[in-house]
This record gives structure tokens, sequence and C-alpha cells, in this order.
């Protein structure tokens, strides 16, 4: 009887509940909902910004070019081998930004190409496998050029050699007729520009440093010759043809990088900027 | 009542939220440059109901490769299509692109395009090494008889610009991502590749579906190998064929 008589009270007052008192609750209900809505893909917003560095999230076109070695324990990695080179489209020069920001091609060892600007020593190791800058596992980061189109910019693969235990990394910029020895820290932090000293001489290059203004690519002036006057009249026959070749190649440096317990001696990298892959005239389509 | 209201509102809410995200996806297409016509230079058979387009950037190693081709392509088939030239400077690329695509439209304005077309692209491996190509492109237009004070006022001007411009605002309205780029009848098609073949294939194809039996007429082949692979085989400026084949001859 007093079972019966609770129930019929609990459905008194579950019918008597109220209105205000549920719609209180669905609100709730309404506003997680809400928050949820947003706050995934905020989050997910958050977590893709802040795993990409920013020359990563709104890439720009660049294409220059360095030579790189890297020697573990006595031997050098062969940059022209297969797992290390990428094709590209031949029957076509590409007006956009290269997917990939780094490549080797044409079976070339050493002719490390960059496509984006602002690439450091440290992108082009973890690229092929060597991951000295943390952030994601397989991956720069991702292209944000297009907020509502984020692109994982996956590396090339592991290619690089495991490092074996107990050895330094020491880092050489220079060429045949002397070098110098860097910081690994400089190599793996640093633009490759500053890290070379040296200014990449592709177009885009002063568009991207703003060096021309919005107005200048949205209505291009009527030059006289190419662009603005850099004082440069002279033929090229002033240059020798070694500065000829690296003007045309856009070549900004080379790079030894020893991987290894003890320093390497003098001889040994003398040697290595004696076998720099040479260059030629015929300028890089990819 | 009020909760049913509320349910309706939140429902809307979300629609308009997802609707939001999708429409934010769309590609908008750029608006178009200046009203001005673009370039205009065409070759073969005027009123053809077959019109093959090639935008082109003097300074692409990829145009290079097909230009000996495509040259032999036009004589084969000039009776029947009519073929166009339309720029597409890579700019960002290259640093004389727009140089040399104002040089051909100056060119273009007294009548001599496809005359300096084949200069630009034939001594494209000379110029384009050089610190400043200026002086391949004024001996270009003196040898093939430009009025040079002319010449140049219209390659300063602004004229020109517009047209080179406009091309390049058509290019990328029709998807072109690249150089060359082939359009037939004002549509984009794949690149055919750099051979006689593929772009004659390109060619009958357009002119059956236009209902024309194609008819080429029987050309030298092309060959690449007739086109310097580098620097060394461009004349300098102001130098003759016959002057740079007899200093090639003493070399040897």
């Amino acid at each position: 009887m007093t079972e019966k008589s609770d129930e019929v009270a609990i459905e008194a007052v579950t019918k008597n509940k109220k209105p205000k008192q549920r719609f209180s609750k669905r609100v709730k209900i309404a506003i997680i909902v809400l928050i949820a809505l947003f706050l995934v893909p905020l989050s997910y917003a958050g977590y893709v910004y802040a795993v990409s560095p920013a020359v990563v999230r709104n890439p720009k076109l660049e294409h220059y070019h360095f030579r790189t070695q890297i020697l573990v324990n006595g031997k050098a990695e062969d940059f022209s081998s297969q797992g290390y080179q990428k094709g590209y489209v031949k029957d076509q020069c590409n007006a956009n930004l290269p997917e990939q920001p780094i490549h080797f091609h044409d079976n070339k060892d050493q002719f490390t190409h960059i496509h984006w600007e602002g690439m450091t020593g440290g992108m082009v190791m973890k690229y092929y496998g060597w991951n000295f800058i943390g952030g994601m596992d397989n991956a720069l980061g991702y292209k944000l050029d297009k907020l509502t189109d984020p692109q994982k910019v996956t590396t090339h693969g592991n290619y690089l050699p495991a490092i074996p235990e107990d050895t330094s990394f020491f880092v050489y910029s220079g060429d045949e007729n002397g070098y110098k020895e860097r910081s690994f820290d400089d190599w793996k932090n640093q633009d490759l520009e500053t890290f070379f000293n040296t200014t990449s001489n592709f177009p885009a290059h002063d568009i991207n440093k703003g060096k021309t203004s919005l107005l200048d690519k949205v209505f291009p002036k009527a030059y006289a010759h190419g662009g603005e006057d850099d004082g440069n009249d002279g033929e090229a026959g002033e240059e020798t043809q070694e500065e000829k070749l690296t003007r045309i190649n856009n070549l900004i440096g080379n790079v030894v990088i020893f991987v290894q317990k003890d320093k390497p001696t003098d001889q040994q990298i003398k040697d290595r900027f004696n076998d720099l892959e040479p260059l030629t005239d015929s300028t890089c389509g990819g | 009542m009020d909760s049913k209201k509320f349910w309706i509102v939140l429902a809307v809410i979300v629609v308009g939220f997802f609707g939001f995200a999708m429409f934010s996806k769309s590609d908008k297409s750029d608006s178009s440059s200046a009203a001005s016509k673009g370039s205009s230079n065409y070759y073969g058979k005027e009123d053809s109901p077959v019109t093959i387009t090639e935008f082109v950037d003097f300074q692409c190693e990829a145009c290079y490769a097909y230009y000996p081709y495509v040259k032999q392509v036009k004589e084969q088939y000039k009776d029947q299509v009519r073929f166009q030239v339309r720029y597409f400077p890579i700019t960002s690329g290259h640093q004389f692109a727009m140089q040399a695509a104002r040089t051909a439209e100056a060119a273009a304005r007294q009548g001599k395009f496809w005359e300096m077309h084949d200069k630009l692209f034939e001594g494209q491996k000379t110029w384009e090494q050089t610190k400043d190509p200026t002086s391949y492109f004024d001996s270009y237009a003196k040898e093939i008889g430009l009025d040079m004070t002319k010449y140049k006022a219209d390659f300063a001007s602004s004229e020109v610009n517009t047209v080179v411009n406009k091309d390049l605002a058509d290019v990328k309205t029709l998807g072109g991502s690249g150089t060359p780029t082939f359009a037939i009848n004002g549509k984009k098609v794949e690149n055919p590749g750099a051979t006689a073949e593929a772009l004659s294939k390109m060619i009958e194809d357009a002119l059956k579906e236009a209902g024309i039996t194609p008819k080429p007429s029987s050309v030298q082949p092309a060959s690449s190998q007739t086109m310097p692979t580098s620097g060394s085989g461009g004349l300098n400026p102001g130098e003759t064929q016959a002057e740079h084949d007899r200093e090639t001859q003493q070399g040897q």
C-alpha cells in the first residue's frame, strides 16, 4: 500500500515538474553540444598550429640549392640513390608552390633543392629521417595557407642511417678554397640562407622579403629591363665560370657533416670539399 | 512550446555552422583583371573551327622542349588549324620571363611576333644565363627588322603590360598551373607530351571532333638535337648565324 502511494506521489511530482526546470536541463545539454561543436575543431586547429613552424604553416615559394655531404663513421651517404630521389613533372614549368619543400632529383648526389622559404638544416635532416627539431614524427607540420584545407607536409622517409652510439656531429661549411667549423645548433635552427650567409637570387625571393610591393605584384611595372636596375649592366664575361655556374644554379653554399666519435682531421675535411658535385649550366627545371 | 522553439533555433544554428564551413571550402575564382583584350597572335587557317592555344613562358625549359615540335606541327596543319600563342610568364621563378613576353608583344605590334617568338626560344639557353638579356633581345629585334624606336616604346608601354597581364589572368581562369598550358577552342587540355607524334594526335583528335579529316602537310621533322642544350650553342648579340658557324668551325 505504502509503495503504491509512493509511486503515485512520484508520478504526480514528475508530472507537475515545472517546464522551466526541464527547459533548463535542455539548455545545458544544448550548450554542451554547442561548446563541443566549436571546441573540438578549435582544439584540433590549435594542435595543428602548434606543431607547424611558421614557414611550413604559410609557405612561400623559393628555389635555391646547396650541396650536402653527410658521413657516418667515414661513410658518405649517397643522395643520388633511389631512396632519396624524387621525380618531378618535366613537361611543364610549375607556376605554383611545389608540394614538398626539399628534394634530391635528377640522380645527382649532394645537390639539395629547396623550394620553400625559411627551411633549416634541421628540417632537411628531419625530412630524410633524423629528427633533432621535435614536432610531429613523420611530418614537418601542416600547411595552413588555406585554412579550410590544412595539408600535412609529410617527410620523405627514414633514409638516413641509424646514428651510432657515442658519436657527435661535426659541421663544416666552405668550398675547395677553405672551410670553417660550424655549430650544429646553427645548422639545425638557422634559415639556410642565414647559415650560409648567402641570399638566394630567386625572383620570388624579393617578393617574399617585401622588397617588392603588393602594387608591383598586381600591376607589374613595364621596366625597360627585366626588373629594377641593380647596377649590373655587365655581361657574364666579368664572372669566372665558377661564379657564373654558382649564379645560374642559385647555389648558396656547401655543407659537410661528419657523424663520428672523434673530430675529423683537416685532411679529411679538405678531401670532402675537394669532392663537390660539379655544377652544370643546365638550369634546374624542378 | 518554448522548448520546441528553442530546439528549432538550435538546429538552425548547427545547420548554419556546417553550411558556413562547407561554403568556405568552395573555391572562389579570382575576378578578372582589366577589361582589355589579351594577345592575339595567330598562325594558320584564320577561320578554322579548331584553335590550338599554347600559353608559354619564354624562359621555361619545358616550353623550350616543346618548341621545335610545336613549330613542326604548326607547319603541318596550318591549312586546317588556327594556332595561337599567349603569354604566361612565371615571374616568381623566371627572372626574365616578363621581359621576354613584353619583347614578343612589342614585336607583335610590328607584325613580327612569330619571328621574335622563334628568336627567343632558339636563344633561350644563352640569354637566360646572362645577368641582363636586354642586349640579346635588342639584337633579335634588329635582326628581324623592327623599328627600334617603336619597339622600345612599345616594350615599355603600359598597353603591352596590360596585354600580357590579361593573358596571365585568362590562363589562371582556365586552370593553367604551369607552362606550357595548351587549350583547344578555349578549353584547357592535358599536355600531350613534347613529341611531334603526341602533338599531332592532339590536333588530329580535335579536327576529327570538329568533323574535319586531318590532312597534314609533309614537312621536315624537327629534332630536339637541333636546339642548343646549353648556353654555348647560342648566338652572341649582333652575331649572325653564319658568323657563329664560322667561329664554331674555326674552333674545331
